[in-house]
């Protein structure tokens, strides 16, 4: 901690020394732990700590990044002169900007103080009983592929020339179990997670019951005849594709030509019973900061008001490019990575209905629970999905057998104009990115393709 | 890049508590990056990851601790850490000596990239970027980036060695957009190598910017693939992503050795029709999958994985010797020190066989053909996997027809193995990055073109 912010001051005062443009230090640092268990022995342990230092400057107009995770000092000028090399190369018009910083800033909780207080031997024994408890759920249940827990430490500081210095410190806590069942002949796995930010969001049973169950109900589970066919997407499954396709929503991708939400600022893209909105600021939200990526004060947006695209989600560049506000949505994917544009917690508001009233009234077609390969089947601009997925038959209104190995297509664009309704089931995505959504009941039938 | 002496006081504090196998591994590297899009480079990125890691293992148990120092002090604590967690015994009187092993260099940098100006290699991606640009009309927006890094590590263990490498790589990528106003088609052309700027230089650049272009505005003009049970013709190439997917992966130690592949146990007996013979070979000069020294100080090895459809051999790192009670294949890999090493592919491609491309064509008579391939993911446990096809087009009485978008394939592995009944003469390899527990690593898939008599193409139901 102290070496960071040793290091973070003196490339400060570099800076101002050498440089002749605007600049600023995004720094974080942290410590993770990991432990697997397997039969009930430790298979796999990790304890670590990470730092990393990028620094950016802004010179006649453009901007240059270098990082470094060394925070040794004597590579503070090669650390500099590269960014300032960098940015000589930039020849895009688009002007950004080092934030001159903000009155006031919320603070959402984000550090859950009791988890400094779980030693490594609780973390080790919780993942222990996740794997008993799993072999214990029933017969079928053969073997645990895995039983984790992941706990992680960070801290987030943005320094720059104009005298900001931020700093937020968050912590988390997940434990995850991989039970296999096996009928003698085919063998399926399931995955039961739980987490958050204190004692009380390990719940063993609560985790083992959704791996067990999963890896159960698909066991030689079979596909079905290709149809198009009504469809509802469960809670998790369709915060996948919410986290697919959140790109649409982002003011750089509209601006460039990638995302078909451009232009469409107050205009209807999505059903009446749609209201998507983005709020850092909620107390331990997974994706809830004080401040974004560049400075910003986090806030909350509603992007999709019954159905009307209200705004899209801007940084600082786009947003001066629209001649509008930053909505706090500047973000990098990882300490290194230039500024970009991501959700905080992004939230599809639910309904009234449960999941079986929702099934009681599509009548027949499928309940999707999983949709698999998203990175390779899903068109993040076009809209265009075709994924392996797994689910339930729905017959009459009500669940019948499970079923796997078919493929559900469609286009995003789409299906936000298509849901019927949303259910009262909120899931919040824990791994990737934060989105929250219940599942929901599409109107039109989708291509089911399987035998 | 670090002293005999503090190596060996490492390894001996990590394993002070009972572990039987410790080792240190650091890594230095730099990479670069530059982009463009709208027609301007947009962003250019320099960033330097050094750190350590140290990890023992007390029988098949591991225990793993990485930090960014990398001087005495924090690599001692960083022992410290893994001989707390491994365990509370005493060793005493450990003998350790240490030599260094020489890893014959693979992969070289004629011309290292740091050498040649930041405005050249701008200039070099500009060629790709408008060549993709000016390809036709219809193109909306091309992304095209050119990344280089290199990659010094240092390794020692328990067992003696010592051995370091230094590996090159270099990567042209470029994505085009096409669009008629309501709908937009993207391509897709990554070339890569474990070189310098040499591979650059060598490249035409024009025609890898065309190739992208000519994707997207091919998929443009497509109908919708019919979905349904056919035969599948698969180009060569990248192709073989359906092979690292549907097999390669269940062929690694970190499923094989716990028991979660579905060819656990399968040595020696036929898994694939006759005509596939597949390997795993890291020891391919420049290859972009191929490593001098595995990252955890072994030689790289050409590993047969299937030969004419009986299993003959796993891809296998240190832990899964362990586990599976069967020798290293120096298969160990892995992202970088934030990683444990574990069982990773390298160049792992199907071998070239005897048919004809024009022969499998005619021979297909009606199916699709998956001219260029996507991502796509694999559930070891299951065999399940499925990719997208990014070009693909009909073929109707044994000759290519229309173009056709929005396919994807999917299946289990040891079925689709059993069902390639032609295999071509024509072996290519393509450059892809894969992604599972130890990070995200170059690896090279091939093949030459295939058929698979059956398999379920998801699309539009007719």
């Amino acid at each position: 901690m102290s070496g960071l912010g040793r290091f973070c001051d003196a490339l400060l005062a570099y800076a101002k020394e050498h440089c002749d443009g605007e600049y600023e230090i995004y720094a974080t640092n942290g410590e993770s732990f990991r432990v697997e268990i397997l039969n009930g022995q430790i298979k796999n342990y990790s304890v670590n700590d990470y730092a990393g230092v990028s620094f950016r400057v802004k010179k006649n107009g453009k901007m240059g990044y270098a990082s470094t995770t060394s925070v040794e000092e004597d590579g503070i000028p090669a650390l500099v002169s590269a960014a300032e090399e960098n940015a000589a190369l930039i020849e895009t018009p688009d002007e950004q900007f080092i934030f001159e910083g903000a009155k006031s800033y919320p603070s959402p909780k984000v550090y859950g103080e009791e988890l400094d207080s779980i030693t490594a031997e609780e973390k080790i024994n919780f993942a222990k009983e996740l794997e008993k408890k799993a072999l214990q759920a029933d017969p079928k249940i053969i073997k645990v592929e895995g039983s984790t827990v992941v706990s992680a430490k960070s801290t987030v500081m943005i320094k720059n020339c104009h005298g900001m210095d931020l700093c937020e410190n968050s912590d988390f806590i997940a434990a995850y179990v991989v039970p296999i069942a096996s009928d003698g002949e085919r063998m399926n796995d399931g995955f039961g997670v739980c987490g958050g930010f204190d004692r009380a969001c390990l719940d063993a049973d609560k985790a083992v019951k959704k791996g067990v169950v999963e890896a159960i109900d698909f066991l030689g589970a079979g596909s079905v005849k290709s149809a198009n066919m009504r469809v509802i997407f469960r809670n998790s499954a369709f915060c996948d594709l919410i986290e697919t396709f959140s790109g649409i929503f982002s003011s750089d991708n509209a601006q460039r030509g990638l995302s078909m939400l451009a232009g469409k600022e107050g205009e209807k893209i999505a059903a009446d019973c749609v209201t998507l909105t983005d709020d850092a600021t909620v107390d331990f939200g997974f994706g809830s900061r004080a401040f974004d990526s560049e400075g910003v004060p986090g806030r909350r947006t509603v992007v999709v008001d019954h159905g009307v695209l209200k705004t899209l989600l801007y940084n600082l560049k786009t947003a001066h490019k629209a001649g509008v506000q930053s909505t706090g949505n500047a973000s990098k994917g990882g300490y290194s990575a230039p500024v970009g544009i991501s959700v905080n917690n992004f939230t599809l508001t639910p309904g009234e209905k449960s999941l079986e009233q929702l099934c009681e009234k599509m009548g027949d077609g499928i309940m999707i629970t999983e949709v698999s390969g998203l990175h390779a089947g899903a068109n993040p601009m076009t809209g265009d999905f075709s994924l392996m997925a797994k689910g339930y038959l729905v017959e009459g209104g009500k669940r019948g057998r499970a079923v796997s190995g078919v493929t559900v297509s469609g286009n995003f664009y789409e299906l936000l104009k298509d849901i019927e309704e949303p259910g009262a089931d909120t899931y919040h995505n824990m791994f990737g990115e934060a989105i929250s959504s219940p599942s929901v009941l599409m109107r039109s039938p989708l291509s089911v393709a399987g035998e | 890049m670090v002293e005999k002496r503090v190596s060996e006081a490492v390894l001996l504090r990590a394993m002070s508590t009972g572990a039987d196998y410790a080792e240190l591994y650091v890594e230095d590297t730099t990479a670069e990056g530059v982009s463009m899009i709208a027609d301007c480079v947009d962003s250019a990125n320099t960033s330097r990851s050094k750190g350590a890691g140290v990890r023992v293992f007390c029988g098949t148990n591991s225990v793993y601790a990485y930090g960014n120092g990398t001087d005495e002090a924090s690599l001692l604590a960083l022992a410290d850490k893994v001989a707390a967690a491994a365990g509370t015994a005493r060793s005493a009187g450990i003998d350790l000596v240490l030599s260094d092993v020489r890893f014959e260099p693979l992969c070289r940098a004629e011309t290292a990239v740091s050498s040649v100006p930041k405005k050249e290699r701008a200039e070099a991606l500009k060629q790709a970027y408008f060549a993709a640009k000016n390809y036709s009309d219809s193109i909306a927006q091309v992304r095209a980036s050119l990344n280089s890094s290199v990659k010094r590590v240092y390794l020692a263990n328990s067992e003696g060695v010592i051995g370091s490498d230094e590996r090159p790589y270099i990567r042209l990528a470029v994505s085009s957009v096409a669009s008629d106003g309501s709908e937009n088609q993207s391509g897709f052309v990554g070339p890569g190598r474990a070189a310098g700027f040499e591979f650059i230089r060598g490249l035409d650049l024009e025609a890898a910017g065309r190739e992208a272009s000519r994707i997207a505005v091919t998929m443009l003009g497509a109908g919708k693939c019919p979905a349904g049970k056919m035969p599948v013709v698969m180009d060569n190439a990248f192709g073989g992503v359906v092979f690292h997917e549907a097999c390669g992966h269940a062929l690694e130690a970190t499923a094989v050795g716990l028991g979660n592949s579905v060819f656990c146990g399968k040595l020696g007996q036929k898994i694939a029709n006759e005509k596939v013979t597949a390997v795993d070979d890291g020891t391919i000069p420049g290859e972009w999958g191929s490593l001098s020294m595995s990252d955890e100080g072994e030689r790289t090895q050409r590993i047969t994985l299937i030969k004419d459809g009986i299993l003959t051999g796993y891809m296998i790192d240190k832990l899964g010797s362990r586990r599976m009670g069967m020798p290293s294949t120096g298969s160990g890999r892995r992202q970088d020190y934030t990683y444990a090493p574990t069982s990773r592919m390298t160049n792992t491609f199907i071998c070239a066989g005897n048919d004809k491309r024009d022969d499998i064509i005619a021979a297909t008579g009606n199916g699709l053909y998956a001219a260029k391939m996507g991502g796509g993911s694999v559930n070891p446990v299951t065999g399940e996997f499925n990719f997208s096809v990014m070009e693909g087009y009909m073929i109707r009485n044994g000759k290519i027809c229309e173009p056709v978008r929005g396919a994807t394939l999917i299946g289990k592995g040891y079925e689709v193995l059993m069902n390639i009944d032609m295999v071509s003469d024509d072996l290519v390899l393509g450059q892809g990055m894969c992604g599972s527990v130890s990070g995200s690593i170059p690896t090279n898939v091939g093949q030459p073109m295939i058929r698979i008599s059956e398999i379920t193409v998801g699309g539009e139901i007719e």
